[in-house]
């Protein structure tokens, strides 16, 4: 097709760079096409770090595992990790030829794959625990992908199985299935990737997948996280999951890397409803809002922090601000105040200026923090000076974006000479991407549009307002109280309601009555008249009777009923008249 | 007629499809062998498309056209040598099928829809007109900023399929400005000079004055225009038949934010109360009836609306992808909607300047 001439006075467009690094969207790592097994030549090194926690019998058989994979042996390192109990750990005969073994002073998982990341060299770290066995290809399989771009957790398929083969067999099995088959899957797993399309189409929740069973990630992205907090995230999967996920990571499911797990699974229980591990997970991973439902308890790594310049603000404006965003309906929230805190110094004797009265104000509140950066947050609202977010506005904000599955939301605020003010939520995982992916001189925001998306609201929508329109937030026990009231107030409500529904009832019922008299009154009327004629001619014939013939055909029980037809109708009458 | 009247924009039915059964066109399962009738055009309006099974050997191909001409999005994935080279390029385009997506993750499908329709439309409509005899149109621009002169002469300039001129109001400045800028213009131009104090509805009398077009169009000084503007327009008066033509105003650049802004939902290809006043194209001879535009200095669009309708007219909203209205930064003018209400309730929003491929001439 002909290359149409520029439409005349568009804006200059920045030219299109051509990614050095594929760009994924989301979780969708469709984009990368990685090559069959056996059909390409690697050149990324490996490391596979192995903490021994599970006894020398099965490290034997995770070691033979390693033996002879089809990945180039020169690519490998295998780095063994023991904890120095007894009796030590030691290398067996069968293993990778590039197998050493390092001893961690520190006990538990978490120090072992700290001091095993620390020694690795690969440019992929493969963590693999040792009561699991690799099928020969799992290593390729996993590397296939890494070579395609640096920013991947792949995850094999892992498979419970209770065979228990010798060493040998193991490593001389040209198909290991035969040896560990029949195996099973965990069924959250395959639930979770057959709901996803394979985790392509899974938002937030592709971390789930990460297990430190057998994951390979590329180094450089686990050495930037894992080491954080002296190493202690590594030993919880999910929170080490969603740590990278926060990183950017994207999380591949290699179902060609078969892994058996010997035995059953135990260590998974954290994400499917067992205690142990799991009272840790809701302190780590705030986007598991379902964990964090208690309406004003604090957690390690807040949902949402807001962070907002305060140079040369009032302190009466600061106070507004940040009291409504703690007061907001996410009570995981944290605040970050910019300003030149450094050269505040306490001055003796003048009236303290109002950065000082800010920070003596919030010395003692743990959610405010004076400069430093955001951290952890998977979001954080970058707030102009003097703007208040509404009570549910942040809430709103994270909504629209995990609805959408945005990286950032921009909110206008107002047009001024100088330019346009605006807030914006940014989505932590979507710019640590960016971070990893613009070309040099590349706008992070273009990136981000790219591999997440975009937008721009209007300010009235998510309830953000400058701080003079702003009100104050009410306190707790003043809002508990309204409420208590309103709902006295609503039970009343719906006591009269009912009162009324059952009173309009009555009144219809009443209304019917009515016209069932009226009915029944005509109805009477109707045959008095019918009666009175009836004895006008009895009495003609009493009378004519009277006057000669047939008196004696007169018989008392005719009289009777003469009488009683005239007590009737004198009755009917009454009723007639009573009811009208 | 066949015509796009009618055109539905979201539809909720899948593709269908056309066969040639050795004698006749069927059409989602309806043959037509005497061809299309208005009311088997309103029983495709809802299909996202028809596909088309072409035949081995030659075949009528006058359904095709009329499918083209009602817009109807055909697609077939090869289309056989006997069939003119642009509509085979047309019915074979693929581009409206690939999945796109705007900056926020909505999908475009719809938008990319909607454009190949247009190209259709296009094509079936302007084999059985001869261009050069539809009438002049007079274009009525009237600015009051001489910054604009360049970039208003070059959208002018690309207007193509039709016979134009233009009356280009000076508003309160040179009328010179505009014939230095208009030297290698490719049209017959005449420029009023007006008075700052002239009220805007006498600057355009005033330019209809001096037109000599059976046609008039208006102009908006800083918007964006597809070549083919002016050329659907007439399409429109034609099918239509109604008194007033225009199109809604949906796509907006917002300069201060550099996005680009898809806004409200209109029904188009309608008979309607409402369209754009930069896009408004009506005979000169009806203009004068009503008796011109009001002397007022806003609102004279909309009155002159009314104006048509109290006279018994009538007035057609045509498809708006051929229309970018500009918002500039507000210090350059008086008073503008704020930027929140082009931004709340939009339906589409890109980053940067994002025109449709009908606006950009594609």
């Amino acid at each position: 097709m002909n290359r149409l001439p520029r439409l005349p006075g568009a804006p200059a467009v920045p030219p299109r760079v051509t990614p050095v690094i594929p760009r994924i969207r989301g979780n969708d790592y469709s984009v990368l096409t990685p090559p069959e097994i056996g059909a390409w030549t690697p050149d990324m090194r490996v490391s596979v770090v192995v903490p021994a926690c599970d006894g020398q019998e099965k490290l034997d058989l995770t070691l033979a595992g390693l033996a002879d994979q089809s990945y180039p042996a020169e690519l490998v390192e295998v780095v063994v990790v023991g904890d120095g109990s007894e009796p030590p750990v030691r290398l067996p005969e069968i293993r990778h030829v590039n197998t050493r073994l390092i001893v961690c002073e520190t006990r538990g998982l978490a120090g072992a794959r700290d001091a095993g990341l620390r020694a690795a060299r690969g440019d992929v770290v493969h963590w693999l625990d040792s009561d699991v066995v690799l099928d020969r290809v799992a290593i390729e399989a996993h590397m296939r992908w890494h070579h395609l771009a640096p920013y991947l957790a792949v995850t094999g398929d892992l498979r419970s199985t209770a065979a228990s083969p010798a060493p040998p067999e193991v490593a001389m099995a040209g198909d290991r299935a035969k040896l560990f088959e029949p195996a099973e899957p965990d069924a959250w797993v395959v639930d979770l990737v057959e709901r996803t399309d394979g985790l392509r189409s899974a938002a937030h929740d592709a971390f789930r997948l990460y297990t430190g069973e057998s994951t390979s990630v590329d180094a450089m992205l686990l050495k930037a996280v894992g080491s954080a907090d002296g190493g202690f995230v590594l030993g919880l999967d999910t929170a080490m999951g969603y740590r990278l996920s926060e990183a950017g990571a994207v999380f591949v499911p290699e179902p060609v890397a078969t892994a058996y797990r010997l035995g059953s699974s135990t260590r998974r229980q954290e994400t499917s409803g067992g205690r142990d591990g799991q009272e840790s997970v809701p302190d780590h991973v705030p986007h598991h809002r379902s964990l964090r439902t208690h309406p004003n308890r604090q957690w390690l790594v807040p949902y949402v922090e807001v962070e907002t310049d305060v140079t040369g603000a009032s302190y009466e404006d600061v106070r507004t601000v940040v009291d409504a965003v703690l007061a907001g309906t996410i009570p995981d929230v944290s605040v970050v105040l910019r300003g030149p805190w450094d050269e505040l110094e306490d001055e003796r004797g003048t009236p303290p200026g109002d950065l000082a009265l800010v920070r003596r104000h919030y010395a003692a509140e743990p959610r405010v923090r004076l400069g430093g950066r955001p951290g952890l947050a998977p979001f954080v609202l970058r707030l102009p000076s003097g703007w208040v977010p509404g009570e549910d506005g942040l809430a709103q904000l994270t909504d629209l974006m995990t609805e959408r599955g945005l990286g950032l939301v921009s909110v206008f605020l107002a047009e001024q000479p100088d330019g346009i003010v605006a807030a914006r939520m940014e989505r932590t995982a979507a710019f640590a991407r960016a971070e990893m992916l613009a070309e040099d001189g590349e706008d992070l925001d273009g990136v981000v549009t790219e591999i997440y998306g975009s937008m721009w609201v209007d300010p009235e929508s998510y309830g953000l307002l400058p701080a003079v329109d702003a009100t104050v937030p009410d306190d707790r026990r003043t809002t508990y109280r309204q409420q208590q009231e309103r709902s006295v107030l609503q039970g009343e409500v719906a006591r009269l309601t009912k009162e009324l529904a059952r009173l309009t009832k009555e009144a219809e019922g009443l209304k019917g009555k009515v016209t069932e008299a009226r009915e029944e009154a005509k109805r009477w009327r109707t045959q008095a008249v019918q009666l009175r004629r009836e004895v006008g001619a009895l009495r003609k014939q009493v009378t004519a009777l009277k006057q000669g013939h047939g008196l004696t055909r007169i018989t008392r029980s005719g009289l009777r009923r003469i009488r009683s037809l005239l007590r009737d109708q004198s009755h009917g009458k009454q009723a007639g008249d009573g009811q009208e | 007629m066949i015509s796009p009247k009618g055109f539905v924009r979201a539809p909720s039915a899948d593709m269908a499809e056309a066969r040639w059964d050795g004698s006749r066109w069927v059409i989602a399962g309806t043959p037509v062998p005497d061809g299309l009738t208005e009311e088997n055009v309103a029983g495709l309006r809802d299909l996202r498309g028809v596909r088309i099974e072409w035949p081995h050997s030659i075949a009528s191909l006058d359904v095709i056209h009329q499918l083209a001409a009602a817009g109807v999005p055909v697609h077939s994935a090869a289309a056989p040598d006997w069939i003119d080279p642009e509509l085979r390029d047309l019915v074979t385009d693929t581009r409206w099928l690939e999945p796109e997506i705007d900056s926020t993750g909505a999908s475009l499908a719809d938008l990319r829809r909607e454009e190949h329709s247009l190209r259709l439309r296009r094509h079936g409509l302007l084999r059985s007109i001869n261009t050069s005899e539809r009438g002049l149109v007079s274009v009525i621009a009237a600015s009051r900023r001489p910054a604009l002169t360049a970039f208003t002469l070059a959208q002018l300039a690309r207007q193509r399929h039709v016979d134009m001129e233009v009356v280009y109001a000076a508003h309160g400045f040179p009328a010179e400005v505009v014939r230095q800028e208009a030297r290698d213009f490719p049209f017959p131009i005449q420029v009023v000079e007006l008075g700052r104090e002239t009220v805007f509805g006498d600057v355009i009398n005033a330019a209809v004055e001096r037109a000599s077009g059976r046609y008039i169009a208006k102009w908006d000084d800083d918007d964006w225009y597809s070549p083919d503007h002016l050329s659907d327009l007439l399409l429109a008066k034609e099918y239509s038949g109604a008194d007033v033509v225009g199109m809604p105003t949906e796509y907006y650049y917002l300069e201060p934010l550099d996005i680009t802004v898809r806004r409200g939902r209109w029904r188009t290809e309608i008979m309607a109360d409402l369209v754009s006043g930069a896009t408004l194209m009506l005979e000169r001879a009806t203009f004068q009836e009503i008796g011109g535009f009001q002397p007022v200095p806003q609102g004279g669009d909309t009155r002159l609306l009314r104006a048509v309708e109290a006279a018994g007219g009538t007035i057609y909203r045509t498809h708006g992808m051929g229309l970018l209205v500009r918002r500039s930064a507000t210090a350059q003018h008086t008073w503008q909607p704020p930027l929140s209400e082009f931004i709340r309730g939009s339906a589409n929003q890109w980053r940067g300047f994002r025109p449709t491929r009908i606006l950009e001439g594609s």
